[in-house]
């Protein structure tokens, strides 16, 4: 039997974290990009259930496959695989997550980021940086 | 809890995670921990036709109960199913055959399923009713 209530309340508390980090990115407490850089890294990790030290990689893509990868305990690179060959007329797991989370950006963060824009990232710094510049251009 | 109740709880929880990706992160983790179909078991017999991912789910009836397994390769309908054992697994005929699935009508539960995964879902659900009644 799966423990819904678990996974519930993890799930729950990564929220807060992000909820947290989204907070402080509206109200502006961050000193500068690098301060900026670090909360929207923080905020990406609670929304994906990641740890800082699991974006060792500037691939947005990759980062979103390995969230997808973490979370499933499946080795790197199946998920895709599978789904491929699948034929499952639809996005991947993976490029699922990246549009939620760039429609995240625009609801909890109000970042005005397009949709050209959101097909046109393809690094996680890239992303950043476009989200900082439409905070403070 | 009875069958309701645990489609009740399902949506609850899909209720207060509110947000898409949450949602998403939900079903993964359903996915992750069911205990799907070990490889050697599934038989091309057992897959469901209409799914377009390879999707497997396996009935059988143990003393009037309903006894299900399923899997499949594409992981948010893995976790989908693994909800819908939940409510299923261990029913009697005559509660399934009474119980209305509402599962499949909540934009928390199928939306980020694509068309042709909400209907191979909704096959598989049709046959669970059918074979409750026969």
């Amino acid at each position: 039997m799966i423990d819904r209530q678990q996974i519930k309340a993890a799930l729950l508390a990564r929220k807060e974290q992000s909820a947290a980090c989204a907070r402080q990115i509206c109200e502006r407490t961050y000193r500068g990009q690098e301060e900026f850089a670090l909360l929207f890294r923080r905020y990406l990790c609670g929304k994906f259930m990641l740890e800082l030290e699991d974006l060792d990689t500037d691939d947005f893509y990759r980062i979103c496959q390995y969230s997808v990868e973490k979370a499933s305990l499946y080795p790197p690179g199946s998920i895709d695989a599978a789904e491929f060959a699948s034929k499952c007329g639809g996005a991947t797991t993976a490029t699922n997550k990246k549009v939620l989370f760039i429609m995240a950006l625009r609801r909890e963060l109000h970042i005005p980021i397009t949709v050209e824009e959101a097909v046109s990232v393809d690094l996680l710094s890239q992303l950043i940086a476009i989200c900082y510049q439409k905070l403070e251009g | 809890m009875d069958m309701d109740e645990v489609q009740r709880s399902i949506q609850e929880d899909l209720t207060q995670l509110a947000d898409p990706l949450s949602q998403m992160e939900y079903l993964l983790a359903c996915a992750r921990a069911s205990q799907g179909i070990p490889p050697e078991q599934r038989r091309e017999e057992d897959l469901v036709p209409s799914c377009q991912a390879r999707t497997w789910v396996i009935t059988s009836w143990d003393g009037g109960l309903l006894r299900m397994q399923a899997d499949s390769e594409s992981f948010l309908v893995k976790g989908a199913l693994a909800l819908l054992c939940e409510v299923y697994n261990g029913r009697r005929r005559e509660d399934i055959q009474v119980f209305t699935c509402r599962l499949l009508e909540d934009p928390g539960f199928t939306g980020r399923l694509t068309g042709e995964q909400r209907k191979g879902l909704a096959s598989i659900l049709e046959r669970l009713h059918e074979e409750a009644a026969q």
